[in-house]
C-alpha cells in the first residue's frame, strides 16, 4: 500500500473519501497543500464542502482525469459545453451554487469555468420575473428603487440600438 | 406602481434560509458571461444581483453616442470602465467641443485599458491633437489598446504624433482608419509591444492619399516583432511585394484579415498563406482569393490549426476548395462563405468534419453560377431534392451549431423536421429569412 498515491479527504458531515493523488491534483488548493506540506497521512478536512458535493467534484475530476487541456486556461466565452458536461451540469439550482462555491473553495478552474457558464445560460434571454423565478429570488426593490434602477440604466445610455 | 411589486407578499415569498447564496466575486464571474442587454435585465432582479450587474455593465462600453445621460452617470461609475467604445456625433445635442467632452470622459476613466473613439461628421483638424493630450494626460499610462476611427486627415506635427505614442507605454493594439501616417517608423518605433494593427478603410476613402502601401507594410513586419494579427481592409494598393517582404520579417501571423483588398491576385494569396504557417483565423472576404489558398489552409499540416474563415463574396472560390476546408479542418468554428457565385451545393455531398462550428454562413449559395464558358454571363441554377436531403443531413450534424444563415435558400423549415433535435440546443437562429 503506498502511502502517496491516495489521499483522504473529510467533508463537513466528516464522511471519509479515499482518493487517488492525481485526482487531488485536480485542485489546487489541495495540490499546492500536498506539495508544501507533504502528505501527512491524515485526512485533510474540508469543512466547506457537503458529502454529496464532494462526491461530485470527485466525479467531475475522474471524468477529466486523463484531459490533457484540463489546465489550459480557456477564457474564450463562446466555447461551447461539452456533452458530458452538459449532463453533468443537469442538477437542481441549490446543488449547481453549492457546486460553484466547492470549485471556487478548491480551486478547480474548469469547474468553476463550466457551473458559472451554465448559470449564466439559466439567465440569458429571459425576463427579470422568469430569473426570479428560476432562481427562487425575491424581489426586494421599493418601487421608488425600480424607478432608481430603471433611471440609471436608462434606455438613453446603454441599450443597444 | 410596477406590476412586479405587486406580486411580493412576505410569507410566500421569504428567503430560504439553507439556500446558498454566492458572493459578490463569484456573481461577478458569471456575469461575465452575459451580454449587456442580458446584464440590463439582471439589474432588475434584486437588491444583491444589482451591483454585479452594474459593475458588469460599466466595465465594457460598446459603441456608445456619447449622451448626457452617461455624462452625468460617469463621475459615480466611471472607475469601473475597462472598456469604451465612444461615438462622438457633431449633430449631438451635446454643448461642447469634440475635444472638451473627450477629456471630460476620459478624466472619470481612470482605469481605462481599451479605447475606442469614433468620430462622425467633424470637418478635419477640429479633433485631433488637443484630443491627443486628453488622452496622453488621463489614460496614457493604462491603454493597452486603442482605435481611432473617422479622422480623416492626418497628424499636423511628427513631434507631436511621437510624444503622444510614446506616452502609450502599454499599448499592444492599435487600429485607424484615417490616412497612414507620413512618417509611421517614426511611431512604430514608439510602439515596440504591438502585437496588432489595423488599418481599416472604406473604397470611397482608401482611394484617396494617405493609403497603406508596400513599404509600410514592410516597416511594419520589421519593426513590430510581436506583431500576431494584422487587418487591412479596401486596400487596393498593397500586392505580392509588400507582402513577401512582411512575410519574410514577420512569418508568425496568427489572424489576418485583408477584406476587399483587391489589389492581390490570388497567386498572390496563395504565397503569402503559405509564408504564413500559424494562421488560426483568416479572413479574406471579398478577395481574389480562390481554391489554392484553401487548400494551402485545409492541407493536413495546418487543417485541424484553422479556426475561423471568412471568405464573403470571393468570385474564384469554388465548390471544391471550400469541400476541402469542412473535410479537413476539424476545429473550424466559423465559417462564412456567403456570396461566394462558385460555390455550390454539392458541397453538402461531402461528410463535414468540422462538427464543432458554431456559426455558419451560406447566405446566397443558391445564387447563379458564372457559366463555365468564360464569359461574364450567369448560369441559373436548380435545386434538387437530393442536394436538400444532403444539406439536411450535413447540418443535423453539426450539434454545437449558434448560427445559421442560409438565406434564401427555399423549405429552410424542414431543418427542423428532418435535421435533428439540434435546433434546442441552438441559442441564436438569427439572420434565417
Amino acid at each position: 500500500m503506498s502511502a502517496h498515491s491516495q489521499i483522504l479527504l473529510t467533508s463537513s458531515e466528516g464522511t471519509e473519501f479515499l482518493i487517488d493523488r492525481d485526482i487531488a491534483d485536480k485542485s489546487m488548493l489541495l495540490k499546492c497543500m500536498l506539495e508544501d506540506i507533504g502528505e501527512i497521512g491524515q485526512a485533510v478536512p474540508l469543512p466547506n464542502v457537503s458529502g454529496p458535493i464532494l462526491t461530485k467534484v470527485i466525479e467531475y475530476c475522474t471524468h477529466h482525469r486523463d484531459d490533457p487541456n484540463f489546465l489550459s486556461a480557456n477564457d474564450d466565452v463562446t466555447a461551447d459545453i461539452d456533452e458530458w458536461d452538459l449532463e453533468y451540469c443537469k442538477v437542481d439550482q441549490g446543488t449547481l451554487y453549492e457546486l460553484i462555491l466547492a470549485a471556487n473553495y478548491l480551486d478547480i478552474k474548469p469547474l468553476m469555468d463550466l457551473t458559472c457558464k451554465t448559470v449564466a445560460n439559466m439567465i440569458k434571454a429571459k425576463s427579470p420575473e422568469e430569473i426570479r423565478k428560476t432562481f427562487n429570488i425575491t424581489n426586494d426593490f421599493t418601487p421608488e428603487e425600480e424607478d432608481q434602477v430603471r433611471r440609471e440604466n436608462g434606455k438613453d445610455w446603454v441599450d443597444e440600438h | 406602481m410596477p406590476a412586479t411589486s405587486q406580486t411580493r407578499t412576505p410569507q410566500a415569498r421569504r428567503p430560504s434560509r439553507g439556500r446558498p447564496q454566492l458572493p459578490t466575486e463569484i456573481l461577478d464571474i458569471i456575469f461575465a458571461h452575459l451580454t449587456r442587454r442580458d446584464l440590463l435585465t439582471v439589474s432588475k432582479v434584486c437588491k444583491t444581483w444589482r451591483p454585479s450587474a452594474c459593475h458588469q455593465l460599466w466595465k465594457n462600453i460598446d459603441a456608445l453616442p456619447l449622451n448626457s445621460d452617461f455624462l452625468q452617470l460617469l463621475p459615480t461609475h466611471g472607475h469601473l470602465t475597462h472598456r469604451l467604445d465612444l461615438i462622438l456625433h457633431a449633430q449631438s445635442k451635446l454643448e461642447g467641443k469634440p475635444n472638451d467632452l473627450l477629456a471630460q470622459v476620459l478624466q472619470d476613466t481612470p482605469r481605462l485599458q481599451h479605447l475606442c473613439i469614433h468620430l462622425l461628421g467633424y470637418e478635419s483638424g477640429e479633433f485631433l491633437q488637443p484630443s491627443f493630450a486628453a488622452i496622453r494626460t488621463y489614460v496614457g499610462g493604462s491603454l493597452t489598446s486603442l482605435g481611432l476611427k473617422g479622422m480623416t486627415y492626418a497628424m499636423e506635427s511628427e513631434a507631436a504624433a511621437r510624444e503622444f505614442f510614446l506616452s502609450l507605454s502599454r499599448l499592444t493594439r492599435f487600429e485607424m482608419d484615417g490616412p497612414v501616417f507620413e512618417d509611421l517608423s517614426l511611431i512604430l518605433d514608439s510602439l515596440p509591444l504591438l502585437t496588432a494593427v489595423a488599418f481599416k478603410g472604406d473604397r470611397v476613402r482608401s482611394r484617396r492619399s494617405g493609403v497603406l502601401t508596400n513599404s509600410n507594410l514592410q516597416l511594419i513586419g520589421t519593426k513590430l516583432p510581436l506583431l500576431r494579427e494584422l487587418t487591412v481592409h479596401f486596400n487596393e494598393t498593397i500586392n505580392i511585394e509588400g507582402l513577401e517582404n512582411f512575410s519574410a520579417t514577420c512569418p508568425r501571423l496568427t489572424r489576418v484579415d485583408l477584406r476587399g483588398c483587391q489589389g492581390m491576385l490570388a497567386y498572390d494569396l496563395t504565397i503569402f498563406l503559405s509564408a504564413q504557417p500559424h494562421l488560426t483565423h483568416v479572413s479574406l472576404a471579398d478577395t481574389n482569393l480562390n481554391d489554392a489558398g484553401l487548400l494551402i489552409l485545409a492541407s493536413p499540416a495546418r487543417a485541424a490549426q484553422l479556426m475561423v474563415l471568412n471568405i464573403r463574396k470571393c468570385r474564384n472560390v469554388q465548390t471544391r476548395g471550400v469541400s476541402q476546408v469542412v473535410v479537413a479542418c476539424t476545429n473550424l468554428q466559423e465559417l462564412n462563405v456567403s456570396n461566394c457565385p462558385g460555390v455550390w451545393m454539392d458541397v453538402f455531398s461531402f461528410a463535414w468534419s468540422c462538427l464543432g462550428l458554431l456559426r455558419l454562413n451560406l447566405g446566397g449559395i443558391q445564387g447563379p453560377m458564372p457559366s463555365q464558358d468564360g464569359s461574364d454571363t450567369y448560369v441559373k441554377r436548380v435545386i434538387r431534392e437530393e442536394d436538400l436531403v444532403n444539406m439536411y443531413t450535413q447540418l443535423g450534424r453539426l450539434h454545437h451549431l449558434e448560427e445559421l444563415t442560409l438565406s434564401p435558400l427555399p423549405f429552410y423549415l424542414r431543418l427542423f423536421e428532418l435535421g435533428r433535435a439540434s435546433v434546442e440546443s441552438m441559442t441564436r437562429l438569427e439572420h434565417i429569412s
